[in-house]
Parts: structure tokens; C-alpha cells; sequence
């Protein structure tokens, strides 16, 4: 008798979860190379208790990533690197596992090696990390990579293409956790001076948002009034008795 | 509802930024100084669904699984040593680096500390001292007879003593490179210390390779750039307005479920 209800509750928790997430997006709207997310809903079919009827539920089902690229922000910082195409750079846990990152904000570390925002190693051809000298001038990052010093070469960034890349799981730190073998990368190049900044659409996630709140508020109706409906068949009902 | 909360961070972080882009603004003016910018990273995910998690006895597997952000935190404010425009002023002992280094200060606690601003002046003993009067390394005394002075670009101190024809070298200013200059702290007064982050000091002579070279006369400018400072603040400003919004959102569709009769 509740089916009415339970549907309507179905499509609030995840239109909760929905909002959840445009949140997420807009507080990254400034983060290097973050990826908008959106809540994909499917119908969840299910009988009835009585097997008559089939009662369409709402579920939120996964996470899709708009994995186009980001707004390009020239910061003219010789370290700052982005990557032109859908490759990625690489960097290392402190257990030396890889994750993979758009977020091209390099720095050294006190060893003068190559590190991302959060101090991950950044891995170069070989997997070795990339490191410059305290006295290294005129640091040029070449479109395939390769990291230079005046004309000394001080190695090559590794970039990687991912096949599927709904498999990339998200991990703290602007980095992800790769699914499926990484590829060589051969559409990417590397752009330096410049980062890649989050492809969140603001205008996008205002209508989302506004969106969510009119179905939120839609659904709590249904609930609303079927209650009414329930309360006025029980009166009704009672009082012919 | 954690929407509220999610946002609430975004609103934290975009505040930060504002307060690193007005002080840049605030500092544009400053000598030797460098701008900061902030920077931003996601917090960790909450998997609802795990991706790669089996979906059914057959073994298969959830291609994407559901993955809901917690928002967002600074991560740092990093430092960017960007050459600065030399601005000539005339003055004797004003003195710009030109390329990578820092001059090397000693602090009145005999500690050192390290500087791009090279508007220096004489202390009474006629040593060569910053404006808060903290010793210049290595310590060099001009003599009180020089009636001019002339510093080279590899920091060579030459003076010119009243009677003499040939010019007396006082001493040379050393600079400082580090391997990560990003990573230096700074104290305020325009003055940095070195961190495990920025790595030991090495210390060179103006001019040698990857040192640059001194240039009398002249003071580098901060590195701020007021344009890029101002569509700072309109980005951070606006991704504050949304921010709310999606509170206000949330609220609402809070309201709605407690109004609910």
C-alpha cells in the first residue's frame, strides 16, 4: 500500500546524493585539474508485493566523469605543466604505487626532485623521478616532455593514456588510482607555463542544482499528497461504517 | 545533509584565496617580493558503489561505480620566485639581483635569513646593512673616505678613496641558490629562512653559472601582476556566490522535508 511512498522516498535519497555532488564540483570549481561529476540515475524495476504490478524505482547507478579537458590558465611558472590530449602525468605513492594526475602544479623537493602539490614524486621515462640541480637555469619543458636545463637534458616526463577511463577510480589529492593498463601516451603533449584548470561549468551546476531542488521539492509533494489521499479514504471509509 | 558541509569547505577555501590574492595586492609594491597563489585539492571520496566491485554470481563487474567527493581543502600557498621588473632608483646601494639567488642576511639573533630586496644602506660604523639595519653577508665596511662607490655584477664592492687613483675592493657580496626556492619560509620584512623543503644553501658568487649577477642602481619590483590578481578575485568571488547558493539550496530542500505534514 506504501509503494507510492517508497518510490517517492526513492528518487529524494538519491536527488540528496545528487546535490551531494554538485556541491563537490562547485567547491572545486578552482582546483587544478579536477573533472566534474555528475550522478547517473537508472530505473530500478521491482514487482509489486501482489506480482501484478512493476513499480519503477529510482537509483542512482555510477558516477560518470567528464573527463574533457579544463580551461588552460597561463601562470608563466617554468614548473607548471599541462597536458594537451588525454594522457597523464605520473606520480608515486610513498608505498610506490602510481597514480595519475592532470594537476600539473610541480615543485621540487628539498632533494631538487620533481614532486606534485602534495610532495608524490613525479615519475620520468623509466620510471625515474626527475631531478634538478640547485644551480639549474632556464628550465625548458618540450611538448614531448622532456625536461631540460639550459641544454643539459635532466629527463622526460612520462605521460600515459588510459583506454577506458570510466574505470579510474578517484583518489584524495587531485590524483587517481589507474584502471586497466596505462598506455603510452602518443595524442598528448605537454604544455609548460601553463595548468589545466577544473572543467566544472558553473552555469551547468546552477541549473542542476535548481534542478534538484524542484524535483526535491516535487517528490516531497507526492508524498504530500498521497498521504492526504490515504487519510481522506480512511475517514471516508470509517465514517460509512 | 553533507551538501551543506561540502560546500561549506569550497566557501573556507575560496575565502583563503581571496586572502592570498589581497595580499599580493597589498605587497605590489613591495620590493623583492613574491607572489603567492593558492592552490587547491579535492578531499577524499566516499565509494557508495566500490568501481570494479562484482555486480552478480557471473562475475561481472560495476564499470563505474558511484563515487561522492567530500569537497575541498588548501593544499598550499605556494610561492612563485618569478624574476621581478628592476626598477632604477640611483641610489648607490640599492642593488637587484638579476636571475636566481637571495642575498644572505644575519639576524640580530645570529641567525641568517635570506632576501631578493636589495635596498640596502650603511650603518653608522659604515658597514652595508638592510633597512632594518641587519648586516649584509659577508659583512663589508665601506671606509668613510670613499667618495663613491661602485658595486659590479658579480658583486664585487669597489671604492673609491679620496687621493687615490685606483679604486680600493672592499669585498664581495655573496647570493644563495636553494634547490627548491618555493619552499622557503618566509618571516615578514621581506626576509625568508631555509626549511627542510627548501634544501641546504649554496653559496656562490654572482655571475658563476646558474647564479645571476648584481645590478647597482636598480630594485626589483615585486612580481605581482594587478591584472592577474583582479580575475583572481572575480573567480574566487563568484565561486563564493555559488557556493552559497548551494547551501541555500540545501537548506530549502531541507525546509521542504521538514514542512512535510
Amino acid at each position: 500500500m506504501e509503494n507510492t511512498l517508497f518510490i517517492a522516498l526513492s528518487r529524494q535519497m538519491t536527488v540528496r546524493r545528487q546535490m551531494e555532488s554538485v556541491a563537490n564540483n562547485l567547491a572545486n570549481a578552482n582546483t587544478a585539474g579536477f573533472k566534474a561529476e555528475r550522478l547517473m540515475f537508472v530505473e530500478h524495476l521491482s514487482k509489486s508485493p501482489d506480482g501484478k504490478q512493476k513499480m519503477h524505482f529510482v537509483q542512482d547507478i555510477a558516477t560518470a566523469r567528464n573527463y574533457s579537458s579544463g580551461q588552460m590558465k597561463e601562470t608563466g611558472n617554468p614548473l607548471d605543466v599541462a597536458v594537451d590530449g588525454p594522457g597523464w602525468f605520473v606520480v608515486q605513492t610513498a608505498n610506490g604505487e602510481p597514480r595519475y594526475t592532470r594537476d600539473g602544479n610541480f615543485r621540487l623537493n628539498q632533494e631538487g626532485q620533481l614532486t606534485n602539490g602534495s610532495g608524490l614524486v613525479v615519475l620520468g621515462a623509466g620510471d625515474a623521478p626527475i631531478t634538478l640541480r640547485p644551480d639549474d637555469q632556464n628550465i625548458r619543458i618540450k611538448a614531448d616532455g622532456t625536461v631540460s636545463a639550459g641544454d643539459d637534458v635532466r629527463g622526460r616526463l612520462k605521460l600515459v593514456e588510459f583506454e577506458n577511463l570510466y574505470k579510474m577510480k578517484k583518489a584524495e589529492g587531485n590524483v587517481y588510482i589507474g584502471g586497466g593498463e596505462p598506455l603510452d601516451a602518443e595524442k598528448s603533449s605537454v604544455i609548460q607555463g601553463t595548468i589545466e584548470g577544473s572543467n566544472v561549468q558553473p552555469i551547468l551546476e546552477i541549473t542542476e542544482m535548481m534542478n534538484a531542488l524542484r524535483s526535491y521539492q516535487g517528490a516531497s509533494k507526492l508524498i504530500e499528497n498521497e498521504h492526504e489521499r490515504m487519510r481522506r479514504a480512511i475517514d471516508r471509509m470509517t465514517r460509512e461504517q | 545533509m553533507s551538501s551543506l558541509n561540502i560546500a561549506a569547505t569550497g566557501m573556507m577555501a575560496q575565502q583563503y584565496n581571496v586572502e592570498v590574492t589581497s595580499n599580493n595586492l597589498a605587497n605590489m609594491n613591495t620590493t623583492g617580493f613574491k607572489r603567492q597563489r593558492a592552490e587547491f585539492q579535492d578531499l577524499i571520496y566516499q565509494d557508495l558503489v566500490r568501481v570494479g566491485s562484482t555486480s552478480s554470481d557471473s562475475g561481472t563487474i560495476v564499470p563505474a561505480g558511484i563515487q561522492l567527493g567530500v569537497g575541498v581543502k588548501l593544499s598550499a600557498t605556494y610561492r612563485i620566485m618569478q624574476q621581478g621588473n628592476l626598477a632604477q632608483t640611483g641610489n648607490t646601494y640599492d642593488v637587484a639581483i638579476q636571475g636566481k639567488g637571495l642575498f644572505k642576511i644575519t639576524l640580530p639573533s645570529g641567525e641568517d635569513a635570506y632576501t631578493r630586496a636589495g635596498s640596502f644602506q650603511l650603518s653608522p660604523e659604515g658597514e652595508i646593512v638592510t633597512t632594518d639595519g641587519y648586516t649584509v653577508d659577508p659583512g663589508l665596511t665601506v671606509p668613510a673616505d670613499a667618495i663613491a662607490v661602485t658595486i659590479n655584477a658579480s658583486g664585487e664592492v669597489l671604492a673609491q678613496i679620496s687621493g687615490q687613483l685606483a679604486p680600493t675592493n672592499v669585498g664581495q657580496l655573496t647570493l644563495v641558490t636553494f634547490p627548491n626556492e618555493g619552499g622557503l619560509e618566509a618571516i615578514g620584512d621581506n626576509l625568508f629562512i631555509e626549511t627542510p623543503a627548501s634544501g641546504n644553501s649554496t653559496e656562490g658568487v654572482p655571475g658563476q653559472a646558474g647564479i645571476g649577477t648584481i645590478l647597482q642602481g636598480y630594485v626589483e619590483t615585486s612580481n605581482v601582476n594587478a591584472v592577474e590578481e583582479i580575475t583572481n578575485l572575480i573567480t574566487a568571488q563568484r565561486a563564493y556566490e555559488m557556493l552559497a547558493k548551494a547551501i541555500e539550496t540545501t537548506d530549502q530542500m531541507s525546509s521542504t522535508t521538514s514542512q512535510m505534514s
